[in-house]
């Protein structure tokens, strides 16, 4: 045997595979640690958005962002271009609950380098819940938000994010839903897209399922966070120099009137509402019965929006003073008009 | 730096090989000894810097003590002896500070009712391993064992970073020949396919055996209350599985490594789990540590010349302390004493001249093996009682399918139903590990494979993809199970 032609050889074999295998992630990017575009890598799924989030903002900077957005999937759907006025950054991930929120802004804001202007933070019933740390705490297997940081600046993390089986399996998933669009795909540009339009009967099976899936936790087991408004004055107090945003998210009529009313958390609900107030002043308020959430067909699942009803909350919330977004979508709830609200809320209640 | 690690393939290891090479092409021998040392040593700090100075205090200490107390040196025997004495103590104390201080005050609290605090004292990578290798050296050089090397090849000798981490368990003489010698000063492209295709092996035993095998037995010993009889055997041979393939494949990436360097390692496994015999297993596995624990401490002891019930103290004594050296845990004293116990058992057993059929042999001593393992991986005996209570105790539960051609067990008390849960396994992972038990059983060994047959240009493509798939499997990096240690 001619070791020298053994060796050549068998680096032939390794590179003839390792580096179309690298290129190839490196061109579709499926944990966005580049920043280049093109058509096969515009729909691609969010499998770790925490990752892929953070990886973006690490290697392609937060200096033209000047406001943080934060929150759970009903807030990844929220395109942060339809903001007006403000640079927004979506750092909104599914499941993402109130306890992270400290930690993803320290995070990028150590990216960042300064404080940012405003943090928009997406609050939702379900972090109202305690016990739903238990239940999501199978998605994080013992994880911080920190972990995901220090795994992207580990040394060489691009070129390991290039190299995997993961990678390619995500990469080819890519090219998949370039023909075949789902229900959520993110572009380059950190939008994430509900691409095909969920036909009624389906939507119906979407929204009964959703609600069978939150029925245990949101119902029999729900234990109110006692500590959501001490975390949120503590949050408050460790960013003086930024102005915090509150919105509720939207839920679809079916879906309020089952957790909210009937399965009897309208004091929960009214609570945490009330404490979100008192801490920030106001919020707005967009989880209760209104002109968008009455109508299901500005949903494609119980719970998520489709963009075009994502754009008025993110007018709404901007200020923007089209005349598109409907009254009482996202009332500015404030100390003052809380109460009344509150009464009002019972009226329709009953 | 773990060798199962994007930075140690693709980086550190390309990059020490030709610069080394490179400065020896430029006859700068010295520079390249110095680099390698370098390397080594910046190998080592990736972990933890403040290793560095432990290590490098330890190298000057022991290099220094070896020459006083060598041959050549003009002072008494007696003085020699005293020398080597404190050399010795002062490597045990150092090892035994780090390693075993809070595990002596966890045993006085317990004896004395005391509440004395721990310390939580961070292992410095590779004690273990560099403390015992240096003893050895210390033995020798006062033997007289030993030609007169400098500070920098004892230093190589000691920091080279294939085998610095967890082994295999170096001997001077086998080493500083190695690196005197200007034969391996250029690059062998015969020791490069040598070193390529045992790597290769090595990487795939670890990122793709070892881990995945891992995970089973992570569950069985680490989040299972309780176990069946079947998830419980599994757990242990799970575990028995991992054990193997992750530390030879260490051994075999060491190798692959070192012989880049046109250094050979010596071997440290040899198909362990094809022992017939309890003493056979030990001429198998760990083999450097079987070598080091003979020569240094058994022989020291006596040996087997001080009569029949001497040997026999002496082969418990050797064992104890071999358990207690893989960690500061009485499950470790256990389970070196069971080994222990067994070696003499079957010492006893050839005095008899008793024999038995092979396949017996070979069932005894495996599943001993994999029985005293359970002490070696369980991180209390409460977890140890767990696994063994469910392998010989725990209910028998076969799957559900099985029911309708075995419905007559149910009166013997079989159940059928959810059969291995708890380690979140099922047929395809019962096949997996059969098929990996078939093939420490009967396939040839990483050392056979690249030793003691041709390589081929297929042999070198089947290595090229293994190398190619670990590599895109490695994106979850996992520590060798002999890093702690």
């Amino acid at each position: 045997m001619n070791y020298r032609k053994a060796v050549k050889l068998w680096f032939l074999l390794i590179g003839a595979t390792l580096l179309p295998i690298t290129i190839f992630n490196w061109y579709i990017d499926p944990l966005w640690c580049f920043s280049h575009s093109n058509r096969f890598n515009n729909h691609q799924p969010g499998f770790n958005e925490r990752q892929q989030k953070t990886n973006r903002i690490y290697f392609t900077g937060l200096e033209q962002y000047d406001t943080l957005m934060l929150g759970s999937s009903r807030t990844a759907y929220v395109n942060q271009y339809d903001f007006k006025g403000m640079k927004v950054f979506n750092y909104a991930a599914d499941n993402m609950l109130p306890w992270e929120y400290e930690h993803w802004i320290d995070i990028a804001m150590k990216i960042k380098g300064k404080p940012f202007k405003n943090i928009i933070l997406g609050i939702d019933f379900f972090g109202s819940a305690k016990n739903y740390d238990v239940i999501i705490s199978r998605f994080y297997r013992g994880k911080v938000p920190e972990n995901y940081i220090d795994k992207t600046i580990e040394p060489i993390y691009r070129l390991k994010s290039l190299l995997n089986f993961d990678a390619l399996k995500h990469s080819f998933e890519s090219i998949k839903r370039t023909f075949h669009p789902t229900i959520s795909d993110y572009d380059r540009k950190n939008v994430r897209h509900c691409n095909i339009i969920v036909p009624g009967m389906t939507k119906q099976q979407h929204i009964q399922k959703d609600i069978n899936e939150y029925k245990v936790h949101l119902t029999t087991q729900y234990r109110y966070r006692t500590e959501w408004k001490e975390m949120l004055e503590r949050m408050k107090k460790r960013y003086p120099k930024t102005r915090f945003i509150i919105f509720t998210t939207p839920v679809s009529k079916p879906f309020f009137e089952t957790f909210i009313i009937e399965a009897g958390h309208i004091d929960d609900y009214k609570r945490w509402l009330h404490e979100s107030v008192e801490v920030f002043g106001q919020l707005y308020h967009f989880m209760d019965l209104n002109e968008i959430t009455c109508n299901l067909d500005n949903f494609f699942d119980a719970h998520h929006l489709y963009a075009s009803a994502a754009k008025l909350l993110a007018h709404r919330i901007s200020g923007y003073n089209g005349n598109d977004t409907p009254e009482n979508f996202g009332k500015l709830l404030t100390l003052k008009n809380i109460d009344s609200y509150f009464n009002h809320l019972q009226n329709t209640c009953r | 730096m773990l060798f199962n690690s994007y930075e140690y393939i693709f980086l550190f290891l390309p990059a020490s090989f030709f610069l080394y090479f490179y400065l020896h092409k430029l006859r700068l021998a010295l520079a390249a000894k110095t680099f390698l040392i370098g390397t080594s040593l910046f190998f080592y700090a990736w972990w933890e810097t403040s290793y560095l100075i432990i290590i490098l205090i330890s190298v000057f200490f022991n290099f220094m003590v070896g020459n006083f107390v060598s041959k050549n040196f003009p002072i008494s025997a007696k003085r020699k002896k005293t020398l080597l004495l404190f050399g010795i103590t002062a490597n045990l104390a150092l090892l035994g500070y780090f390693k075993y201080t809070d595990f002596l005050l966890e045993n006085l609290n317990l004896l004395f009712d005391l509440s004395l605090p721990y310390q939580h004292i961070v292992l410095p990578l590779a004690i273990s391993f560099f403390t015992f290798q240096q003893i050895a050296y210390l033995v020798d050089a006062y033997r007289g064992d030993k030609k007169n090397y400098s500070f920098l090849d004892y230093s190589l000798f000691v920091t080279f970073f294939p085998q610095l981490i967890a082994g295999p368990i170096v001997h001077h003489k086998e080493m500083m020949p190695q690196f005197a010698s200007k034969y391996n000063w250029v690059i062998r492209h015969k020791n490069i396919v040598l070193g390529l295709f045992i790597f290769s092996i090595g990487l795939f035993k670890k990122v793709i055996i070892a881990d995945s095998f891992a995970i089973w037995a992570n569950r069985g010993f680490d989040i299972a209350h309780s176990l069946n009889m079947l998830e419980a055997w599994f757990t242990s041979l799970a575990y028995t599985i991992q054990l193997y393939f992750d530390f030879s494949g260490y051994t075999d990436m060491a190798i692959g490594a070192a012989l880049l360097f046109n250094i050979r390692l010596p071997i440290n496994f040899y198909s362990p789990y094809k022992a017939l015999n309890i003493r056979d297993f030990w001429r198998r596995w760990h083999i450097t540590l079987t070598r080091f624990l003979r020569d240094y401490l058994y022989i020291t002891l006596g040996g087997n010349r001080s009569g029949t019930l001497k040997t026999y103290r002496n082969i418990i004594i050797v064992f104890l302390l071999g358990g207690i050296w893989h960690g500061a845990g009485w499950t470790f004293v256990v389970w070196g004493l069971l080994h222990g116990i067994a070696l003499v058992t079957h010492r006893i057993w050839q005095l008899f001249a008793f024999t038995m059929p092979r396949w017996l042999a070979w069932f005894v001593t495996f599943n001993f093996v994999n029985i005293s393992w359970v002490f070696f991986r369980a991180k209390d005996f409460n977890d140890a009682v767990k696994v063994l209570k469910g392998m010989f105790l725990g209910d028998l539960i076969l799957p559900a399918a099985l029911l309708g051609k075995l419905h007559f067990l149910n009166s013997f008390g079989v159940k059928f139903g959810a059969y291995l849960d708890a380690v979140g396994a099922g047929a395809e992972e019962i096949l997996k590990m059969v098929v990996m038990l078939a093939v420490v059983l009967f396939a040839k060994n990483s050392i056979q494979l690249t030793f003691e047959s041709n390589i081929s240009y297929a042999k070198m493509f089947y290595s090229a993809i293994l190398f190619i798939v670990s590599v895109l499997s490695m994106n979850k990096i996992s520590e060798f199970i002999y890093f702690n240690f």
